[in-house]
């Protein structure tokens, strides 16, 4: 570039310094008029600008686009992973809780060996027309059970035992009973019931008798026409419904009365010690065992039978005056692991096997 | 920052990434441009400074500050992505096979090819041809540039004389 023009450097220093596109004052344009070395630069500015713009225009046309390859997420903000790291220590704090509380005594119950002699399975349906089961608080302790979607037919090992709220089991066998917060009250068939010690006496009653129990063991077997009690443990109170006599029955004792007041005389029953012994037994496994799954809510009427079976050894020393309920055959062993029974047909179907009475199959 | 591009970002920040491909689509072109003029790559490897540039931009847009302008602040990102780059990459970049753009410029009696543009701009200092690159292709102002390379705008307007005097003697009088 020329430097004889006198101002040529400071138009060329004002020229290339300014901010796109050019433009060049009237005094400079004018002076470019007169002056062949500015006006040189001028035009090439001038050139150099409109060919970069060219460029810029023409070169993104040859440039593919660009699209993300991978999906990504947006960061989580540095300032709130304090918060989610004690969100996740919550979570899994009481994820664990729950894991733990819940899970855990199914595992539990899954790796306690089944006692000995009982059958896999007996179904116990709802029988909410005849209602024989009432309260709330009723558990199954011992077993888990399967409830319907309509919660009509509960399907639970034989010998399920109940467990109700004011601490007093029962194992109910082929029998047809209702629980109220003032005692049981057993219309037919035979029970196996343990009273733990409570503040108030417990009552219960049948067709033909009442009983007053505290903190005791004993089995209750109901005919047409008397009620015959067994002790195991403690005490029980005995008298007909239309009578006011009383008799006490120690443990190891055995007497039946019917609807008058008539008591039969006392057998030489022999306390069967095993069955006392497996009870216990059974409610330290089961105390152990019990989980939320397990709850059977009571507050529906339920109707509970169990298939036939045969008879305990220890019946065979009952006195004669104590009746064995109609379906019990002292001498026979039929039953099955499965009965089912339905609102329409109250009995049964049955696979045959082996099946034994629950208070022989508690003992060893 | 135009009210599109300023909602467009606002609805990303609140986790609508969908959106995400209005930026990709606006500015992805030239994200690839700077880097073949910059890091005098391959098409491919330009590309893939692309994308990872816009990865970073969306890693880190929940902190964009909207009353800001995007492009200053994507080109800072691209600045960075070519720098890790070339830091990496300097002992094999003569190396690379360079893209070249398929194409001429006519200028009343001259004819400029596209990569003589290229190489004429690669061949000015570091800092004059990163300004004319954010002033001539990203279209950033003297200010915008001063405040993203953290010197004064006099100090931009100098080096873009610099820079349009080199590039007038390389492309224009040598060839004369």
């Amino acid at each position: 570039m020329s430097m004889n023009c006198p101002i040529g450097e400071e138009f060329k220093q004002r020229l290339l310094s300014q901010e796109k596109p050019f433009k060049p004052n009237s005094a400079d344009v004018e002076h470019c008029r007169n002056c062949p070395s500015c006006n040189r630069l001028l035009e090439q500015a001038r050139k150099l600008e409109k060919g970069l713009m060219i460029y810029q225009e023409q070169i993104l046309k040859y440039i593919p686009p660009v699209i993300l390859k991978n999906p990504v997420e947006p960061a989580f903000p540095r300032r709130l992973i304090p918060f989610g790291l004690a969100a996740l220590a919550a979570l899994l704090l009481i994820g664990g809780t729950v894991y733990f509380a819940w899970f855990q005594n199914d595992a539990v119950d899954e790796r306690k060996p089944p006692i000995s002699g009982l059958s896999p399975i007996v179904l116990v349906r709802l029988n909410l027309a005849e209602g024989c089961l009432e309260g709330s608080g009723g558990k199954v302790v011992n077993y888990p059970c399967l409830i319907s979607p309509s919660g009509e037919t509960w399907i639970c090992r034989k010998n399920a035992r109940l467990l109700m709220p004011e601490k007093v089991e029962i194992i109910p066998a082929s029998c047809s009973f209702r629980y109220t917060s003032e005692g049981i009250f057993l219309k037919d068939g035979v029970m196996l019931v343990h009273v733990i010690k409570i503040g108030s006496p417990f009552s219960m009653r049948t067709p033909q008798a009442v009983l007053g129990v505290r903190g005791t063991i004993f089995s209750v077997q109901v005919s047409d026409k008397e009620t015959s009690v067994k002790v195991s443990e403690g005490k029980v109170w005995l008298r007909g419904t239309h009578a006011a006599e009383e008799r006490e029955i120690c443990a190891s004792q055995s007497l039946s009365v019917s609807a008058e007041g008539v008591f039969a005389d006392p057998g030489s029953y022999i306390s069967p010690a095993p069955v006392v012994s497996s009870l216990n037994r059974i409610s330290s496994i089961s105390s152990k065992i019990v989980s939320p799954r397990q709850i059977v809510p009571a507050t529906l009427a339920i109707s509970i039978t169990t298939p036939s079976r045969d008879v305990p050894a220890h019946d065979e020393a009952m006195p004669p005056s104590v009746s064995s309920p109609a379906d019990v055959s002292p001498t026979t062993a039929v039953g099955s692991e499965s009965i089912e029974i339905s609102k329409d047909t109250p009995s049964v179907s049955s696979q045959t096997t082996e099946a034994r009475d629950p208070f022989s199959e508690i003992s060893p | 920052m135009e009210v599109e591009e300023k909602a467009v970002i606002g609805e990303i920040k609140s986790g609508k990434s969908t959106r995400f491909s209005y930026l990709t689509e606006k500015y992805g072109k030239m994200c690839v441009h700077f880097f073949l003029l910059r890091c005098r790559c391959s098409l491919d490897i330009a590309m893939d400074l692309a994308q990872e540039s816009f990865i970073r931009v969306f890693k880190s847009i929940h902190g964009f500050d909207l009353e800001r302008s995007f492009k200053p602040w994507l080109m800072a990102i691209c600045r960075n992505v070519s720098a890790d780059y070339m830091k990496a990459e300097r002992m094999r970049m003569e190396n690379i096979k360079r893209w070249i753009p398929p194409f001429e410029i006519a200028l009343e009696h001259k004819v400029l090819k596209a990569v003589e543009i290229q190489e004429a701009i690669g061949r000015l200092p570091d800092r004059q041809a990163e300004i004319v690159i954010m002033h001539y292709f990203w279209d950033l102002s003297c200010v915008e540039i001063g405040a993203l390379l953290d010197i004064h705008d006099g100090t931009v307007k100098c080096h873009l004389h610099k820079a349009r005097g080199g590039l007038l003697e390389i492309l224009l009088e040598k060839k004369e």
